[in-house]
This record gives structure tokens, sequence and C-alpha cells, in this order.
């Protein structure tokens, strides 16, 4: 319900893409610590408001804050770099303390990573990766349309086909297990032919209708439309990402953990006008989606009070389950 | 040699048409159906044009580019421009590969036949989705690429590594996962043509196991290595060899597993298909 609602997600899929890119290879490609907290909280704030703080908390306690341990760990294994020595372990290799900082902020990235994978695969749904494959790449877009059609196809033949096999005396549930695996592989065998059977009506049936004749001239359906809207966003993240490439381009979010930890504004180095533009415009970038949502509801909210100026105290109450 | 029948039916029916008008009618045909040299023929689509020797060495020096650069990369930068550049370089491969295989403009059979591949190596993968790792993808592309030559196991591999992403969800690792997957499917029909694996059970079982922990384990663990360790050497990717290689290992098994039982009998289709419907 929340998804089918949610303004960014309507938006264009090149718009989508492009936030996307730009905002994981900020967090992934950038290691200063005030872009990855930035993130990390845009990303949970966006995945709570995608998917429901249970599915966030779960994710975090099962993948995200085991992984994070590991890695936090191992790095100081492998990487003896660094200039402040803690202690020695026994096989003469030194722990360091640049090294455990390194490894953390390894660990966040992680942790950034997997929470704005969670709003991608929300977000990104497959009619949309259809389309912005298709652009480029006409025929691997209708591969991949041809075989999102296909595996429900194939799993309902998989079943007809058991089925009917066990009304030939070969019924799965009562044989035993060598019997059951003969049965497996002949249905098996029978899917393979019958799809590949099915694979050559479909693309008969394609060739009468005349593809692969103007690849030039053919065009491809898509429900979505470029409007002003999405140009406005498009610029938007196109100028934000600029403007905080440029600031990390200028030093204001260099961030050097080895040998010695240099991270302006933090240690090392004092932070200069470049980390506030930075981040300030890398914090506007990630919370985008969460930005237009909340017009929109404010925008929502305001239609629906000009509404109840006119109507009687029902209608609108209608209309508010209805969009619920 | 009219006989009295004739008349009778005649009378009945009245006059039979000429069997002299057949001809006319077939000039007729014909004239209809004259190529218009501009524009081409929509009913007898030109099957799609074999790759140039070009193509084929694009694609050998790609993948044989790819690696040194990387490693490369690693000795001269430092750890994260490692990892940009290695994204980069994975995105390129893919990339290039689609666009040489869009160039191409392949015929309706083989788009529907890699649909088809993509979709059964996916849909096996679903049948077993409660068993970590246990899944024939590799299987399915493996033949696929002995089958349909080099670059539609390329092809195959990469799409089934997307689709199953799209389903099972994306991450940071699909990008590698379309190279690992398109890789086995590539080296598995370059080697099939170069007569280094034949169309055995035996020897594709072993190339199986193989291709699993030397092409899709040094990939994907690499992959590892340079977005969570921040010290790339040797013996750290042995690390992340050792802590993957349980994983590894039931992928490699079960990969073995359906090939040693599929293997005869799904390439014995595919063969069938070829001969019978001119596949390729």
């Amino acid at each position: 319900m929340t998804r089918s609602r949610d303004s960014f997600s309507m938006s264009h899929p090149l718009v989508n893409f492009a936030f996307f890119v730009a905002v994981l290879g900020m967090s992934m490609f950038c290691l200063h610590p005030l872009i990855l907290g930035i993130s990390l909280v845009s990303a949970i704030v966006y995945g709570v408001v995608l998917r429901g703080w249970r599915h966030m908390a779960k994710l975090l306690g099962v993948f995200i804050v085991p992984g994070v341990i590991v890695v936090a760990i191992l790095n100081p294994a492998f990487n003896h770099n660094g200039v402040t020595l803690l202690f020695t372990m026994n096989d003469g290799n030194s722990v360091t303390l640049e090294a455990i900082v390194y490894g953390v902020v390894l660990a966040a990235t992680l942790a950034v990573t997997t929470c704005w994978f969670v709003c991608v695969n929300a977000v990104l749904t497959r009619d949309k990766f259809v389309y912005v494959v298709g652009r480029p790449f006409p025929t691997a877009s209708l591969i991949l349309s041809m075989s999102f059609r296909f595996i429900p196809l194939f799993l309902r033949q998989f079943h007809l086909t058991t089925v009917s096999q066990k009304y030939l005396g070969r019924d799965m549930s009562s044989a035993r297990w060598w019997q059951k695996i003969k049965i497996a592989l002949s249905v098996t065998s029978s899917m393979f032919t019958w799809s590949m059977e099915n694979a050559i009506h479909v693309s008969d049936s394609m060739q009468a209708r005349g593809y692969g004749q103007y690849h030039r001239r053919r065009s491809s359906y898509s429900p979505y439309r470029w409007d002003r809207r999405n140009v406005v966003l498009l610029l938007c993240v196109v100028v934000l990402t600029a403007v905080s490439l440029t600031a990390s381009l200028e030093g204001g979010l260099a961030a050097q953990y080895d040998p010695v930890i240099v991270v302006s504004g933090i240690s090392g180095a004092s932070a200069n006008l470049w980390t506030w533009i930075g981040a300030g415009a890398f914090a506007l970038l990630a919370n985008i989606p969460l930005a237009i949502r909340c017009t929109d509801a404010a925008q929502w909210r305001r239609y629906e009070r000009s509404l109840n100026v006119g109507g009687s105290q029902t209608s609108t109450g209608r209309i508010e389950s209805a969009w619920r | 040699m009219r006989s009295q029948a004739d008349d009778f039916v005649e009378s009945l029916y009245g006059k039979e048409s000429e069997p002299a008008s057949a001809p006319t009618a077939h000039v007729d045909t014909e004239k209809k159906t004259l190529p218009d040299p501009s524009a081409p023929l929509v009913w007898c689509a030109p099957v799609a044009k074999h790759r140039g020797k070009w193509q084929a060495g694009v694609e050998i020096a790609l993948i044989v580019a790819l690696f040194p650069i990387i490693i490369f990369g690693e000795m001269m930068l430092g750890a994260r421009t490692t990892l940009a550049l290695s994204v980069a370089v994975v995105a390129c491969a893919v990339v290039l590969f689609m666009f040489l295989f869009d160039t191409r403009h392949p015929s309706p059979r083989e788009l529907v036949v890699i649909a088809t591949l993509v979709a059964l190596a996916v849909a096996g993968r679903s049948m077993f989705f409660m068993l970590p790792q246990f899944k024939p993808m590799a299987a399915l592309i493996i033949i696929a690429g002995v089958s349909l030559g080099q670059e539609t196991g390329f092809i195959v591999g990469s799409l089934s590594a997307l689709v199953s992403n799209m389903f099972f969800g994306q991450g940071p690792w699909t990008p590698w996962q379309m190279l690992a997957f398109g890789l086995i499917g590539f080296v598995a029909g370059a080697l099939h043509q170069a007569h280094l694996v034949s169309a055995k059970r035996i020897p594709l079982s072993i190339f199986g196991f193989l291709s699993i922990f030397l092409i899709y384990g040094l990939i994907m663990n690499s992959a590892s290595l340079l977005m969570y360790s921040s010290e790339i050497t040797p013996a750290a990717l042995a690390m992340f060899y050792i802590s993957g290689a349980p994983m590894d290992l039931v992928h490699a098994l079960s990969t073995v597993l359906f090939l040693f039982v599929l293997a005869r009998p799904f390439l014995e289709k595919m063969e069938r298909l070829k001969v019978k419907y001119g596949l390729v």
C-alpha cells in the first residue's frame, strides 16, 4: 500500500536509476564518516518508509550487524599498517588503531549499501529494469521480459506435468526416494522438451508477425512519461551529485586511514568550506525521495482540507479511506 | 475422353473451371510477393548473420584484458580506486557483450531459446531456494554454452544472474555475478569449440566443478575482497576463499550433480532441436 503511494517510485525510471547510482557510488567510494553517517540514516529512514520498520529491524539484526562485526574484526587481522600500535599478537603481527578504524569504516559501507539495496529492490521493479535496459539494448530487454513471462508459465507447466504423471501411476508423494528421483527426472525431461518446443512456436509466431524486419523503426511500449517534474528531479540529482563530487575533488571530503588517519573535519585535517558544502549537498541528495514524499503528502492534505470546506464530513472520510 | 457421367456432373454443378487457369493464378501470386529491393520481405526473414572474426577477437581480448587491468589498478592505486576501476571494468565487459549481441540482430529463434534457458535456470533456482547455494543455474548455463556456442553462453549466464537477482534481491554483487555466470557459459562454449571439453557426462562434470571454484569463486571472492577489505593481498584473498569454501563447495557439488544427471538428455534434446528446426 505504502509502496504504490511512494512519489519517488512513481517518477521516471531513468530518474530512479540516476539517483541510486549517485547515492550508491558516493557511499561506496567516499569513505568519509560524515557521508557514511548521512547515507546510513537516510537509507534506513527511506527503507522504513518503503518496507516498514519490522523488515528493516529484521534485516539489521539478521544480516547487517553480524556482517559488520565480521568485517570490522577481520580487517585488523590482515592490515598491519598504521602508526598507532595498540598491541602485538602472538605471531608477531601488530594490531594498530588505524587498521581497526579502517575496518569499522568498511563495515559501515557494507551496512550502508545493504540498506540502500532494500530501497533499490522496492523502487526498481522489473518493468523499470526492462525499460532501462531496453533503451540501449532492445534485444536484451526483450529476452528479460520474455523470461519474466516464461518463469510462471514453466512453474505452472511443471505442476501440470507432475499431476498428469501422478495419474499415470507415478505419484511423487507416495514413492520411495529413488523412485521420487526417477519421477522428478522424467518430469524435468518432459518439461525441457515442452519448453523448447514452446520456444520454437513463439519464435515462429514472432517471425510470422514480422519481428526483426525493421530494427531502426521498431519502437516499444512504455507506460512512463518524461515530463517537467522528472526534468526537475533529474536536474536536482545531477547538480547535487556534481557539487558533492567537486567537494571531494577539492579535498573537502578527503579520508585516509592508512598509515595515518587523515579525515577532514574530524582528525588530522581541519574542516574547510568544501567539507560542509559536500556533506550538505549529499544530505540533500540522499533525502530527495523523502522530501518528495513529504511535499506530496502535505499537498494532498491541503487538497483534502479544501474539499472539506465545500463537502460533507463523510465524503472526505471515504476519500481518506480509499487512499489509505 | 468425356463420359456420360461427366456430362451428368456438369449438368448438376455447371461447367468445371479450366485447369489452364491454375498457372495464371500462380503468376498472380508471384507478382504479389515480388520482393521490393528497398524493403525486406516480412515472410522470409533472413537468418541472422554469424558474427565476424573480429567480434570473436574483441570478446577474447576483452576477457584477456580484464584481469591484468584490475591487478594493475590494484598495484598502482589505493584500495577504493581499485574497487571503482574494477566495477567500471566489469560493467564495461557486460555492456560490451550485450552490445555485440545486440548489433548482431539475433533471429527470433535464438532470442526465444535464450529467454527459455534463462527462465529454466531461474525457475530451477526457485525450486531449490530453501537450500542455500544448491542451484542448477551453472549447470544449465554450461549446457547452453556447450550446445549454442560461447557468445550465447555468456548472454544466458549474465541474464540468468540478473533475472534471478530480480526475484531474490539485487545487491552490490549483481554485476559481479553477471560477469561470473556469463564467463562460465563463455568458457564452457570456448573450451568445447577448442575440443578441450567434450560434450560428455564426466568431462562436463569436472568442468562444472572447476568452473565454480576457479571462475565463480575467484570473481565473487575478489569482489568481496575489494569491497570489504582494506588490505588487498594474496593472503587476504586466500582468507576470503577459505571462508567462502563451504558455500562454494555446495554450489560446485550441486552443479556436478545436475550436470551428471541432466547433461546427456538436455544436450541430446538441444541437438534434436538444432537438427529439426535449424537452430543457430
